[in-house]
């Protein structure tokens, strides 16, 4: 099982690290000159810098990862995000909002400037199945993923209100 | 002698020898030089035993009248005795009149206040015991005026005593230590504008501060009641004061313009816990104050009753109160320095959001009507104008910028104890209530630099955002604000403060990544209701330590916008319902050793008890009622319910900070570091609920039977620097 492990988190980690980085530009908006004079009030959104890391020495009850599971049915199994881990770094993402007036769209919306390149450090997580939140159940590993080294993303996404 | 001074003679030592406290203000001690001075000059010495009442002292402008009721002097010690006082007066060579003091075992006593239209209410009593020596010398002219006055001065208050009761209840200063040098003060007049300024160096010790459930002052050793605390300071300031006649309402009151300046004052605050003392010191504190056209009436206050009170009032043209404190460092506990901090200030009329908003004050008899017939209340308008709060740590400085503030509202005053009265529920302590109170801050934002000068001249940034974990916000707005605090004595062991509180805010609105434009994300329609229970406020060796008993609120957000606050488009309505017990906040420096804020919260999420939980709602596409105004319950809901911790809780480390932004450039930036910490968080259910308000509506759908978050341990270190 472990060695299947390995072999699913090689196949997997090019994937879903396109995976994560594909949604972001299918709502990413490139802005061009006309977009950026419809910015205005620059200094109501800010810059972040930093990074944002699980579990880097364990946790407060082992040293794995954060785990997370979620129960489909009444009585049922779990689901479950496993043994999140890692570093996910970044520069110069922005967040602000902006007026856009696209389709049948015309309104605000909050910005998402993403910096050009972000980093993974050690980052992974095991998507699996078990018959009990806690570890300790009967748990089945789907597939693990780790991932290292820097992504290009580059864009917006815009995040429109729709009540 | 002018007449000037012929009277001021004659009125000086007849309050001096009556007890009246004038003396008191400005006393000097004697040094060698002087005393070598005073010589063969024949003196006279008074010994007194005064026991005295007086029925009701008046003060009336234009006709409206605010009344002192009960005033009595006599013995603190023993009811109903006399106190003790020696006086010796004696004239120096150069002329100047030299009296000593001492007075021994003093309660000066009011037992109430009210106007004329305060139908039988109080604003409560108050008493001063003290024990209390000096000397004040007087001497015809000064720097300014052949006919004016010096007044040199100097007297230490000993076992004194302040105290404030409202029915049956009280809180008061105990074991209070006042040491004042006035050397060089002036009193002269020009064109009917009277001139006095005064030095003043000394220093203030409060040995604690209790609480006693009794209709008269508390008398004898007080050392097993709770207590709040202790206090020491010590202040060297320059005071200067113009006085003329006319107020603000009619021909008759005061205006009264001041500039003080704060040469040096070191604060601090103590609790002792576990037996042990720690201390919150402010230190190495200086600063300035204006006060430009402050009148003094007894007149109706600003609203639509028209409600006789003592009025304070900055409304006029010219009127404003302007100033700034430095703070060189504040230390919480043994944590050490969390920085240094720089407040600048303006009070004037603003006009906001088409209203014009003034500052002004009038006190008034009654506090809470449930509470009994004694009891404070203030009706306040306020209209901070622009302020800023640097904050400096390790020579790096991010100032709070373009800050202001405006409001409204009544806030009542009383001393109350642990019952239930004609349906209200008061709790031990002093009570600040809030009636009907309206307002708001707002600010531009964050500038961030080297030291002060670079960071004024940075461009405004946001990063705000980043402490909304800690309730601060970019800018925040009320409708109304009711409720109370209640501060009771004693902390979670030992000395410190029992904060009990019901707050309710309604049609209030925050802001966040706003901007010049009136652009930004609004929590919109908002609604928040909060109890707090058996807050205790204790200093320890870690810092400034805030443990709730129990608390639980619900924040209803009506809209979350985007765009314009009134009609940006909106993501729905949100509502977060929260229930705690033992939650925890602990505000200290950081554990490096830097300079920095690091605030320690430990926040226990319990299971659901009766209509307590912790509960978050996202509804959508809602109806709308005639107006368009959304009609909650009328959407779809997605609901997670039951949300809940073990014992451990949810712990949570923010550090914020001023460092380098690591983004590629030298640029510094507004830092937060957090680290979330949990065993586990459950989630008892995710419905979707189908419009469970709408006449068609009904039923829901659990998505998720349960969701389990386990183990984990999250950082964060993001720094915010403006939008290149």
């Amino acid at each position: 099982m472990i060695g299947m492990a390995k072999r699913c988190r090689a196949a997997f980690l090019p994937v879903l690290a396109g995976l994560i980085v594909l949604p972001a530009y299918a709502d990413m908006e490139p802005m061009g000159e006309d977009d950026m004079s419809n910015v205005s009030g620059q200094y109501g959104g800010m810059s972040l810098s930093g990074d944002i890391s699980f579990n880097k020495n364990g946790g407060p009850v082992h040293d794995g990862g954060t785990r997370i599971a979620a129960q489909l049915s009444e009585g049922g199994g779990w689901f479950v995000l496993d043994d999140i881990q890692g570093t996910f770094a970044f520069e110069g993402l922005t967040v602000r909002t902006r007026s856009v007036s696209a389709g049948d769209f015309n309104g605000a919306v909050i910005e998402i400037g993403m910096p050009d390149t972000a980093r993974f450090d050690d980052f992974g997580y095991t998507i699996a199945t078990s018959t009990a939140a806690s570890p300790g159940g009967q748990q089945n590993e789907i597939f693990s993923v780790e991932m290292g080294g820097e992504v290009t993303l580059d864009g917006n996404m815009l995040v429109i209100p729709l009540d | 002698m002018s007449l000037m001074q012929k009277i001021w003679s004659q009125t000086l030592i007849g309050m001096t020898v009556l007890g009246i406290s004038l003396g008191s203000v400005a006393m000097e001690r004697l040094g060698d030089e002087e005393m070598s001075g005073i010589s063969g000059q024949a003196g006279v010495t008074m010994e007194m035993e005064t026991k005295a009442s007086i029925d009701t002292f008046s003060y009336f402008t234009d006709g409206n009248g605010i009344h002192l009721d009960d005033i009595s002097v006599g013995s603190a010690s023993t009811a109903g005795e006399a106190d003790f006082r020696t006086y010796a007066l004696d004239i120096r060579n150069d002329g100047s009149l030299d009296i000593g003091y001492d007075i021994q075992d003093q309660r000066i006593a009011v037992g109430g206040m009210r106007l004329d239209d305060s139908n039988g209410d109080s604003v409560g009593s108050f008493w001063m015991d003290r024990d209390m020596a000096g000397n004040f010398v007087i001497q015809g002219g000064n720097e300014h005026s052949d006919d004016g006055y010096t007044f040199d001065s100097e007297f230490e208050l000993t076992n004194g005593r302040f105290g404030y009761q409202t029915n049956g209840h009280q809180v008061f200063l105990d074991d209070v230590n006042l040491d004042v040098r006035s050397v060089g003060q002036t009193l002269h007049q020009e064109n009917g504008v009277v001139f006095y300024s005064v030095p003043v160096d000394g220093s203030l010790d409060i040995g604690a501060i209790r609480y006693a459930a009794q209709q008269e002052g508390f008398r004898g050793d007080a050392s097993s009641l709770a207590s709040y605390g202790s206090i020491e300071m010590d202040f060297d300031f320059q005071s200067d004061f113009e006085i003329q006649a006319g107020g603000r309402f009619g021909s008759e009151g005061f205006r009264v313009d001041n500039e003080t300046t704060l040469n040096t004052a070191n604060f601090l605050y103590r609790t002792r816990t576990n037996g042990k003392d720690y201390d919150v010191a402010f230190k190495d504190m200086s600063g300035y104050s204006q006060v430009t056209d402050l009148r003094i009436d007894v007149a109706p206050d600003f609203t639509a009753e028209a409600r006789q009170g003592l009025g304070f009032t900055l409304t006029g043209s010219e009127s404003q109160a302007s100033g700034n404190l430095a703070i060189g460092s504040i230390e919480l506990g043994e944590s050490g320095s969390i920085g240094s901090f720089n407040m600048e200030w303006l009070y004037e009329n603003q006009d906001v959001n088409g209203e014009t908003f003034s500052n002004q004050l009038f006190l008034m008899a009654g506090g809470h009507p449930d509470a009994g017939s004694e009891g404070m209340r203030l009706a306040i308008e306020w209209s901070l104008a622009d302020a800023q709060l640097d904050y400096t740590t390790n020579e790096n400085t991010v100032i709070f910028d373009g800050i202001q503030s405006w409001g409204r509202g009544d806030v009542t005053v009383n001393v109350t104890g642990d019952e239930t009265l004609n349906g209200t529920q008061f709790y031990e302590g002093l009570r600040m209530g809030f009636e009907d109170v309206s307002g708001g801050y707002r600010m531009d934002g964050l500038r961030v630099g080297k030291g002060k000068s670079e960071a004024e001249s940075a461009e405004v940034q946001g990063g705000v955002e980043l402490l909304g974990a800690l309730g601060m916000y970019r800018s925040f707005e009320f409708g109304s604000l009711d409720g109370h605090y209640t501060f009771g004595p004693g902390g979670s062991d030992g000395e410190g403060i029992t904060i009990n509180s019901h707050i309710v805010i309604q049609d209030g609105r925050i802001g966040a990544l706003t901007e010049e434009f009136g652009q930004g994300i609004w929590a919109d329609d908002l609604e928040f209701e909060a109890h707090i229970r058996d807050m205790t406020v204790d200093v320890t060796a870690e810092g400034l330590s805030l443990i709730q008993g129990e608390a639980w609120s619900t924040m209803d957000i009506g809209n979350l916008r985007v765009g314009d606050a009134d009609n940006g488009a909106s993501f729905g309505r949100i509502v977060w319902q929260r229930y705690g017990q033992d939650n925890e906040m602990v505000i200290s420096a950081p554990d490096s050793g830097r300079e920095g804020l690091q605030i320690a919260l430990t926040h226990v999420f319990s299971e659901a008890s009766g209509d307590r939980q912790n509960q978050f709602i996202w509804e959508t596409g809602r109806n709308t009622d005639a107006s368009g105004v959304p009609e909650n319950g009328t959407g779809m809901q997605l609901v997670m319910s039951n949300i809940h911790t073990d014992d451990y809780g949810v712990k949570t480390d923010l550090e914020i900070d001023v460092r380098d932004a690591n983004d590629g450039t030298d640029n510094l930036g507004f830092s937060v570091n957090s680290r979330t910490r949990l065993k586990e968080l459950n989630i008892g259910s995710v419905d979707l609920v189908h419009r469970p308000d709408a006449s068609d509506g009904g039923g829901a759908a659990t998505a998720l039977h349960g969701v389990s978050i386990q183990n984990m341990d999250m950082e964060s270190n993001l720094t915010a620097t403006p939008i290149p």
